[in-house]
């Protein structure tokens, strides 16, 4: 009698409430109780919304009351703990169960106060619909519903990976995850006085102050739902699949970085897929946050109500979804395949764009078409709930491939620290993951073709073949690699291998893919890529596009810092000093925007251009840490004061096996060290010679110190402080740590990066993944010239990846310290007045 | 007869198991007794260990890492100079201090969560480690993912149209 008491409350409310569409202008109220009456069978619950208004009331756009769409037949639990916070619990042992509490924080409005709702003291967490309270408790409700989803599936996917069916196959997600309890952002000691998580747990923000805008950011850890401004009253909260794709964010850097620490110990960083600005790896998050969203609520398509109903900006998930255009479809021919589909907005099809959501279409469609073809393939596997199972499988390959990415530790087993099997070794392995070898469609396709075969075909579903598997691939134009790289050497050795330190996991062949399953997935020489020539003409094109508007730079620094990329400028340099010539002079901070282009008859996707240190000079004198340019192709030369390739200083083939900066330690430089990309010419006499920009300074006269410097750093009050981080080779032209690395979606056959994307663009707009941040000393002379050799790479590539001298197999890490699975784009320019 | 043979497996699989997991525990044993391979290539790691590195004068002075008074200040100052008028408020909070090997070198850092507010009342945030003595920033990672309502508002650099002229 009571309980109905207290429906009958609600009732009323609701019917008040739906009156007039929800009308939410900035601050809510904190939400009083509406029922009387508890008999107890409200305990701990609340009515919630079970999807977004745009599902639940279809076709009234944004006229929807939220009040309107509570599902009042059956309260939900919400927590069991008496406030708003969630439990985690996820059992990687048949023994015991992991559990974390309190891991779900969920807050409303973020300010000072920040406190966390406690339980009504009627004992339910019923609240006024529309006020903070209640979009709480919805927001609770749903990540604790896709964090629970989650630790079933992990639960699975551990059991699975190190169960006995699996004991030999190299593994990724590390047994010791019960103990390291990275299986969530748990706070480690680091030292007595440190952590590497602020926080342990997740916190949610369900009316944070952030218009037309939904945010993860790990370093809180924080998930925040923002609203726009031109639809008073529309939350992104509302709409639960935005939740479940924000939340999968929070799960893809949960998996990232499940084996960068142990219960003792852990790496200083962390791991993060995708950066700012257009890159695969970021394309690859939002993609696995979309099909999170299928994970839950197994709808074919993704945020209809805020991104939808406010911006004609919802995507679908499957290329059976109606909002299509016509030729996308679920046969081998019309899915939605790599680099065709990269700029493709289904709903502007008309007006591409460089963008990770729109690039992220072809990997949730992959999975979605990967999970719906296990459940026919392996339907005698699938039990009850076949899209539970299948999505199982899914996040099983999904943590296998994340863990192994995001390592940073590199070893494979912790009690055998210095055997490094991936991304370098432990103290490259984050500008491996980050920037070197940065997650491309290619790199994580091929680890997770590799962990597909390792667990469902040779497992869980043999009926799923490695030729079907390679073929669902191919559909999508992912099939771009040539083997599995999964003969499991180390990083800098093929002949050390796993078997050494593992009797466990036998010796494993390289395993080549199928070529007659390669039918839509092309390759392409790197020697087909390089800048366009510089000409001015009609119809003409330009090899970079220089930046040097000080309004434009400004603006740049500032929105690459509050999205959280601060840029170390010198103090010999300013935008202050920018002359927008479109020349680089003395003085400026200038965007680079290389204009490559595509001889080959296909297109080319994924390019990445770095900027950063490599293996590419002869360290002469390590007193000074002068050098001379290796030969790494036709460009610079032994008569300008290069040494030939091949001999034993100077050999390109075979690359410094660790990243070791050019800086002095112990009071010498190293004899073997990576060198700044850009070298200066220097006039003797007659001749001239590309030389280090430490000894161009020594020699030409310019009586720079160290202090003078572009790089350099001194505490103020101690001038004499040295900053031990500071390279003088790059003392007057530098790529700025940070900004040292350009992406580039595709360059059509043919044609221009800029022809390819730009010029027919709707804001004929450069995208900030697109930039080089390059500054320049003031002290520079007029007429100085420099060569920065840059390294180029991509995606499709035939031989950027797969080395032809070892049955193609990947190059191994150390290799990408030097020039070999590069093309080297020389980038020549003279520092105007 | 059914039930029998049920009863069969099931001992089997649990001898099994049970094989299985005497092994592994075995092994795992044999390897924390620090059990390397034999190969050169892993003794030349193990003999480049952090501790054999060469280390520069203000780690040996500062075993214990004694950050500087003014790392925090520079941070600061650092930030504010990038990010000009449109920054409102800066948090700096220290999450721990430990020596960082990079390039054979060990610096003493500061491991920092940063938190930025703009103008607008926008937050943003990220993790770096800075040099602890004067406040450099060597490396920053974390960063938000932000998902904008519409990917065509967000942040662009317009073409000069002077570069084809």
């Amino acid at each position: 009698m009571n309980r109905f008491n207290g429906l009958f409350s609600i009732t009323i409310l609701m019917a008040l409430a739906s009156c007039n569409p929800t009308q939410i202008t900035g601050a809510k109220s904190r939400g009083d109780a509406v029922i009387d009456n508890n008999d107890a069978s409200l305990d701990n619950k609340a009515y919630i919304y079970r999807d977004s208004p745009s599902i639940i009331a279809p076709g009234q756009g944004a006229r929807v009351a939220i009040a309107d769409i509570i599902d009042t037949s059956s309260p939900e639990i919400i927590t069991l703990n008496n406030q708003l916070t969630g439990n985690c619990a996820v059992d990687l042992s048949t023994f015991f169960t992991s559990t974390l509490s309190e891991c779900i924080h969920s807050k409303g409005v973020k300010d000072s106060a920040e406190t966390i709702t406690p339980r009504q003291e009627n004992k339910t967490y019923i609240f006024t619909p529309d006020s903070e309270a209640f979009y709480e408790t919805n927001a609770l409700f749903h990540i604790q519903a896709g964090t629970d989803k989650f630790f079933k599936k992990l639960s699975f996917a551990y059991q699975q990976v190190h169960g006995p069916f699996n004991i030999t196959k190299p593994k990724s997600i590390p047994e010791y995850l019960p103990n390291s309890e990275l299986f969530w952002f748990k706070a480690i000691d680091l030292s007595s006085n440190g952590q590497l998580f602020r926080n342990s747990f997740l916190t949610s923000f369900a009316l944070c102050n952030k218009d037309k805008n939904a945010s993860f950011s790990p370093a809180g850890v924080e998930l925040c739902f923002g609203f726009h401004s031109s639809f008073p009253g529309l939350l992104f909260v509302q709409d639960p699949s935005v939740i479940y794709h924000e939340l999968a964010h929070a799960l893809v850097s949960v998996m990232m970085n499940m084996r960068n620490g142990t219960a003792v110990s852990s790496h200083p960083f962390r791991s993060n897929l995708g950066s700012f600005g257009y890159e695969e790896a970021g394309a690859i998050n939002e993609g696995i946050a979309d099909y999170y969203s299928f994970v839950m609520n197994a709808r074919t398509h993704f945020g209809e109500w805020a991104l939808g109903v406010t911006s004609n900006q919802s995507r679908p998930i499957s290329e059976s979804d109606a909002i299509h255009i016509s030729g996308v479809n679920t046969t081998a021919e019309g899915r939605l395949s790599y680099p065709q589909f990269i700029l493709y907005d289904p709903n502007f099809p008309d007006s591409p764009l460089e963008d990770v959501h729109y690039a992220g279409q072809i990997v949730s469609h992959y999975l979605v078409a990967l999970t719906q073809n296990l459940q026919t393939t392996c339907s005698a596997a699938m039990g009850e709930s076949a899209h539970d199972t299948s999505t199982s499988y899914v996040l099983l390959l999904l943590s296998e491939t994340l863990s192994e990415i995001g390592d940073l530790n590199s070893f494979y087993d912790p009690n055998v620290p210095s055997y490094y099997f991936n991304n370098l070794n432990t103290d490259a392995s984050f500008l491996w993951t980050q920037v070197v070898n940065q997650t491309s469609y290619r790199r994580f396709f091929q680890i997770f073709a590799k962990n597909i075969r390792n667990y469902i075909t040779s497992n869980l579903c043999p009926a799923f073949t490695k030729s079907i598997s390679e073929k669902l691939l191919d559909d999508y134009g992912l099939l771009l690699f040539k083997t599995y790289n999964n003969n499991g050497h180390t990083t800098t050795d093929r002949n050390n291998i796993l078997n050494d330190i593992d009797p466990f996991i036998p010796v494993q062949p390289l395993t080549a893919v199928t070529e007659s399953n390669r039918r839509k997935s092309v390759l392409i020489a790197k020697d087909l890529l390089d800048l366009a020539p510089n000409v001015t003409a009609a119809n003409s094109t330009i090899s970079f596009f220089i930046i040097d508007n000080g309004t434009d730079i400004q603006n740049l620094l500032k929105e690459l810092l509050f999205k959280g990329f601060p840029v170390p400028i010198s103090t010999t340099a300013s935008f202050e000093y920018n002359n927008n010539n479109v020349r680089i002079s003395p003085g400026e901070i200038v965007a680079l925007i290389p204009n490559l282009f595509n001889s080959s008859n296909s297109t080319m996707a994924g390019v990445q251009l770095l900027a950063n240190d490599w293996d590419h000079v002869h360290v002469t004198d390590t007193s000074t840490g002068n050098f001379k340019p290796c030969v790494v192709d036709t460009v610079t030369t032994v008569d300008q004061g290069a040494v030939a390739n091949g001999s034993e200083t100077c050999s390109t083939a075979v690359p410094l096996n660790e990243h070791t900066r050019l800086v002095k330690s112990g009071g010498v430089f190293p004899a073997e060290a990576v060198a700044p990309v850009c070298l200066v010419e220097l006039e003797e006499g007659t001749s001239t010679r590309w030389v280090s920009q430490s000894e161009f300074r020594k020699k030409s006269g310019l009586s720079l110190l160290d202090k003078d410097c572009l790089g350099y750093v001194s505490s103020s009050t101690t001038v004499d402080d040295p900053d031990f981080n500071f390279n003088p080779h790059e003392c007057l032209a530098r790529f700025l740590p940070g900004a040292n690395d350009a992406f580039f979606s595709k360059i059509d056959s043919r044609k221009t990066y800029f022809d390819s994307v730009v010029k027919d663009s709707e804001n004929k707009q450069f995208n900030v993944g697109n930039l080089l941040l390059m500054e320049v000393s003031k002290w520079i002379p007029p007429g100085t010239k420099f060569r920065c050799r840059l390294r180029a790479r991509f995606a499709n590539c035939s031989d950027c990846h797969a080395d032809s001298g070892n049955s193609n197999d990947d190059f191994l890490d150390y290799e990408l310290n030097g020039s070999k699975p590069f093309k080297v784009i020389n980038f020549d320019f003279d520092v105007n007045d | 007869m059914i039930k029998k043979n049920k009863r069969l497996l099931f001992i089997i699989a649990a001898v099994l198991t049970g094989a299985i997991f005497s092994y592994e525990k075995e092994r795992m044993m044999t390897l924390k007794k620090n059990d390397v391979p034999k190969k050169e290539k892993v003794e030349s790691h193990l003999m480049r260990s952090v501790a054999s590195v060469p280390a520069p004068l203000h780690t040996v002075s500062a075993p214990e890492n004694k950050p500087s008074k003014e790392w925090k200040t520079n941070l600061e100052k650092t930030l504010k100079t990038q990010g000009g008028s449109e920054v409102k408020d800066i948090r700096i909070q220290k999450l721990s201090s430990f020596v960082w090997k990079q390039d054979n070198l060990l610096l003493n850092v500061e491991s920092v969560l940063i938190r930025l507010d703009n103008l607008k009342g926008e937050e943003t945030s990220f993790k770096a480690i800075v040099d602890a003595q004067t406040g450099k920033i060597l490396q920053t990672w974390d960063q938000p993912v932000f998902d904008h309502v519409n990917p065509r508002e967000n942040f662009g650099i317009k073409l000069d149209a002077r570069h084809f002229e």
